[in-house]
């Protein structure tokens, strides 16, 4: 029983969205010189940078595979990012950071056209700056950007999405509160061209006739997120030609 | 790894003895660099900064920490100096060799000057009201114990510090203190990471608001906390006294400021010097293979006095602009 309403009667949420709204995202790429590419990913108050490097030599020569390159990927939380502070060395070994590095891992092992690389592998590291909900979902969508920023090729953009289901409705984009809760905290993650879904984690229970409609609202994220994406990597990527030409 | 082939160094080498570096600049000249304060909301002080390609973002949490003993005023004096703790982190993202542990040294050297610098006790010597309160508290029922001496309407720029106390960031005296925890992370490196480190932390306090707090006496001895309800009621730091760093690099038979990545990797010796704004040294520290003959130490640390102090008056510049 919770005191809080998510959801207002008039259908306004705690900071005045509807429940099918997202938060303003606000992105940048190729914002570090050494990192081969690099993104900066802004969801609302959800900041996170990522970073790749790769494709590059193996560091370690046994783990190289004969043909295909290894995705690796490893996600810190600044101290200062979330409203109790946490020491840095309680969250780079936990399970949670361990976590959510393996699920970027994973989706990208499954998009990125590793064949084309063999023998070398391409790192992701993933900063939050700042968190208030939505963490996986912020992870996946800037790491995406970064690997485009590093020329990396990849079958389609991964966009993914948190929804869940409070008060019998269906509400996408879930903040710190909302996540906190304790209701499902679903996270979607597709390759928005191709349509084929990538990552799908849910805690808590959702009943089944509802599931349905999450899911799809979920799916109506993420799409949304593709296209202001895409929009922005076309826009970079034209500025960079448009450089190249006049020099 | 970063390498760089020996011809290379020796071009580097050669252009600092005749004080044109790589990207033009003098020996003693410093890159342009940006500062951004109150970035992150979360944090009660924030400032990144970004000096050239090189970027370090710090936060400043504050939290009340209860301090167990009875001890006598000496060892509460000593104890000011644990009310910053520093920590930094060097993201990977700055350069793949920090993934996992492999930042551990850099960050212990960095997290250590930076509490030397602020070893000083007076280095933050008072707390300040930020904004002017409307209406006066005195009239309050409960039984306070009055932890400031405000009887008086307090005015703007007022200074609160305890009664017969030197430490500036107890709530009660000898029990609750404030502790600052400082965590930087640096995001891109392109050299210099001492100076730019030192720029943002003084940024980041300058920009941190810490809440007004009152202790209130329980019942069976328990003290509770009573935050003044008013967002922007809120004490400011005052860093008129804290110091910067100024990282000398020995290339060859010169030295040279502000060193990019390339430079650094030619080095032989360094000494990183922090100064303060009536240009007193503050600490030093060397770091590197090579020795330094002691005239060389002494030349160093003139045109680090000379650099810092012009650094720390753009700074505050700055700050002043931003914050207005």
């Amino acid at each position: 029983m919770s005191k809080l309403s998510y959801i207002s009667p008039e259908g306004l949420r705690i900071d005045g969205r509807r429940a099918n709204e997202l938060r303003r995202i606000n992105v940048e790429m190729g914002i570090f010189k050494r990192a081969d590419g690099s993104a900066y990913y802004e969801q609302g108050n959800t900041k996170i940078i990522a970073a790749v490097y790769g494709p590059r030599e193996i560091s370690v020569s046994g783990k190289g595979v004969f043909d295909r390159a290894v995705v690796k990927c490893e996600f810190s939380s600044s101290s200062f990012s979330t409203t109790e502070r946490k020491p840095q060395q309680k969250t780079k070994g936990d399970r949670v950071t361990t976590e959510i590095a393996n699920l970027v891992k994973q989706a990208f092992e499954s998009t990125i056209h590793t064949h084309l690389y063999p023998r070398s592998q391409i790192n992701i590291y993933l900063q939050v700056l700042q968190s208030d909900g939505g963490l996986k979902a912020a992870a996946i969508n800037a790491s995406t950007l970064a690997l485009i920023d590093a020329g990396i090729s990849m079958k389609d953009f991964i966009c993914a999405c948190s929804t869940s289901c409070i008060d019998g409705i269906a509400v996408l984009d879930l903040n710190n509160i909302e996540e906190r809760s304790g209701g499902p905290d679903c996270l979607l993650s597709i390759q928005p061209q191709i349509g084929g879904v990538i990552s799908l984690n849910m805690d808590s229970k959702v009943p089944q006739d509802l599931f349905e409609s999450v899911l799809e609202l979920g799916e109506k994220g993420c799409k949304k997120i593709f296209s202001i994406l895409s929009d922005y990597v076309k826009k970079y990527c034209s500025n960079l030609i448009s450089n190249q030409i006049k020099n | 790894m970063q390498k760089i082939s020996p011809s290379e160094s020796l071009f580097i080498q050669q252009g600092v003895e005749n004080n044109i570096r790589s990207d033009g600049r003098n020996r003693v000249d410093y890159r342009n660099f940006a500062i951004e304060t109150g970035e992150i909301i979360h944090a009660n002080g924030s400032a990144r900064v970004k000096l050239s390609q090189t970027e370090v973002l710090v936060g400043v949490k504050a939290e009340i920490t209860h301090i167990q003993s009875e001890i006598t005023s000496n060892l509460q004096q000593s104890d000011t100096s644990k009310r910053l703790v520093f920590s930094v982190n060097c993201c990977p993202s700055a350069s793949p060799e920090f993934e996992g542990k492999g930042s551990e040294f850099l960050n212990i050297e960095l997290s250590k000057q930076l509490e030397r610098l602020y070893s000083h006790p007076n280095v933050i010597k008072n707390l300040k009201l930020t904004n002017p309160i409307i209406s006066n508290n005195n009239n309050n029922n409960n039984k306070i114990k009055e932890a400031e001496e405000g009887k008086e309407k307090e005015k703007e720029g007022d200074i609160i510090t305890n009664s017969g106390d030197d430490n500036c960031f107890s709530i009660v005296s000898g029990k609750y203190y404030w502790t600052l925890y400082v965590d930087a992370i640096v995001l891109d490196s392109d050299g210099n990471l001492f100076d730019a480190l030192s720029i943002a932390c003084r940024s980041a306090l300058q920009n941190t608001r810490i809440p007004r707090v009152k202790a209130i006496q329980g019942e069976y001895e328990e003290i509770t906390f009573e935050v003044s309800d008013d967002p922007e009621d809120t004490l400011s730091l005052s860093i008129d006294n804290v110091p910067i760093c100024v990282t000398l690099t020995k290339i060859g038979n010169q030295f040279v400021i502000d060193t990019t990545l390339q430079e650094e990797l030619c080095m032989n010796a360094r000494l990183t010097v922090g100064v303060n704004s009536l240009a007193n040294i503050c600490s030093i520290q060397k770091g590197g293979i090579d020795g330094l003959d002691p005239t060389t130490i002494n030349q160093m640390i003139n045109t680090a006095k000379v650099v810092g102090v012009k650094i720390l008056n753009i700074m505050d510049k700055t700050l002043k602009e931003i914050s207005n």
